[in-house]
């Protein structure tokens, strides 16, 4: 698979070659991260007792790979709505080495002139390895004049931070980096 | 709910533009956690949050069970004239959050 596949036409390709195949080929990611993306976590490896709605009990990075991609999807589909998502625009500034998933700092800036005529309308924030992947949705105009937002967000596991942002035109941009998490967010129970 | 709201630069001329930071002191309780005696604990947490500048909303923005407890953000606007930067907040439980900070803005 090609390395910067669109988000649309991933999905397409996830649809037709199954899910399993296409969450591992469509990593992007340096080896040592994806051994670490495709290992089971640790609350994967402790719980042995299913539970209704697919997580696991001990904790909420404990989702399989194709759940998390299938939820990310949902997601991403609940929010933009089939639209052509093209890669670009975007800058998402984190650390590439999170000590505490409980709190990472993000940035996601917009390339955009910010004015009447082309200014970002919407910015979106995926976390693509947590069990609910959306994490922020932001609306902004003309007025504010610099197209930047700042969070602290939550990651149940090393991976990817995406950020979508919609212009006013209606087009769609994303942009993402790739977080690695020594101690994933809620593991421990706080 | 507290919260701080901090604008920089403090003392803006008027067309520039300006950063607002916003912390809420909240535990943003994500719903997927389980309490000691494996009971789920309930989803709580700011949902949406709305900045209004002068009577005209410049900043609105919805959160998720993916943002760390005492949700901060940050975005920028431009100022014109002094006056007031009023935020709304509510969680899921339906509790209100407001804070409201003025801008003195040097002409």
């Amino acid at each position: 698979m090609a390395k910067h596949l669109e988000v649309t036409q991933r999905r397409s390709i996830l649809r037709a070659a199954g899910l399993a195949a296409a969450v591992t080929g469509s990593l992007t990611l340096p080896t040592f991260v994806r051994a670490q993306l495709l290992a089971p976590t640790l609350a994967q490896a402790q719980s042995a007792e299913p539970v209704p709605g697919g997580s696991a009990a001990s904790g909420i990075g404990a989702i399989s790979p194709q759940e998390q991609q299938i939820e990310l999807d949902r997601a991403i589909d609940k929010i933009l709505k089939g639209a052509r998502i093209r890669e670009g625009r975007v800058v998402v500034d984190a650390p590439v080495l999170a000590d505490n998933g409980n709190s990472v700092s993000c940035t996601v800036q917009v390339e955009s002139a910010m004015s009447e005529a082309d200014y970002v309308r919407e910015i979106h924030v995926f976390l693509a390895r947590n069990p609910r992947p959306l994490a922020l949705s932001a609306w902004l105009g003309p007025w504010s004049s610099r197209a930047q937002v700042s969070t602290r967000v939550r990651l149940a596991a090393s991976g990817r931070i995406l950020a979508v942002a919609v212009m006013n035109d209606g087009s769609c941009w994303s942009g993402h980096k790739d977080v690695v998490v020594t101690v994933a967010a809620c593991l421990d129970g706080s | 709910m507290a919260a701080r709201v901090q604008i920089q630069p403090n003392k803006p001329k008027a067309g520039d533009i300006v950063e607002v930071r916003i912390i809420i002191g909240h535990a943003m309780e994500s719903g997927l956690r389980r309490d000691d005696m494996g009971r789920r604990v309930q989803r709580n947490i700011v949902n949406k949050i709305t900045c209004r500048y002068l009577g005209q909303e410049v900043f609105r923005a919805e959160l998720g069970p993916g943002i760390a407890a005492n949700p901060y953000l940050t975005f920028h606007t431009r100022v014109s004239r002094s006056g007031e930067f009023l935020f709304d907040w509510v969680d899921d439980d339906g509790e209100r959050g407001s804070e409201r900070v003025a801008v003195d803005v040097q002409s």
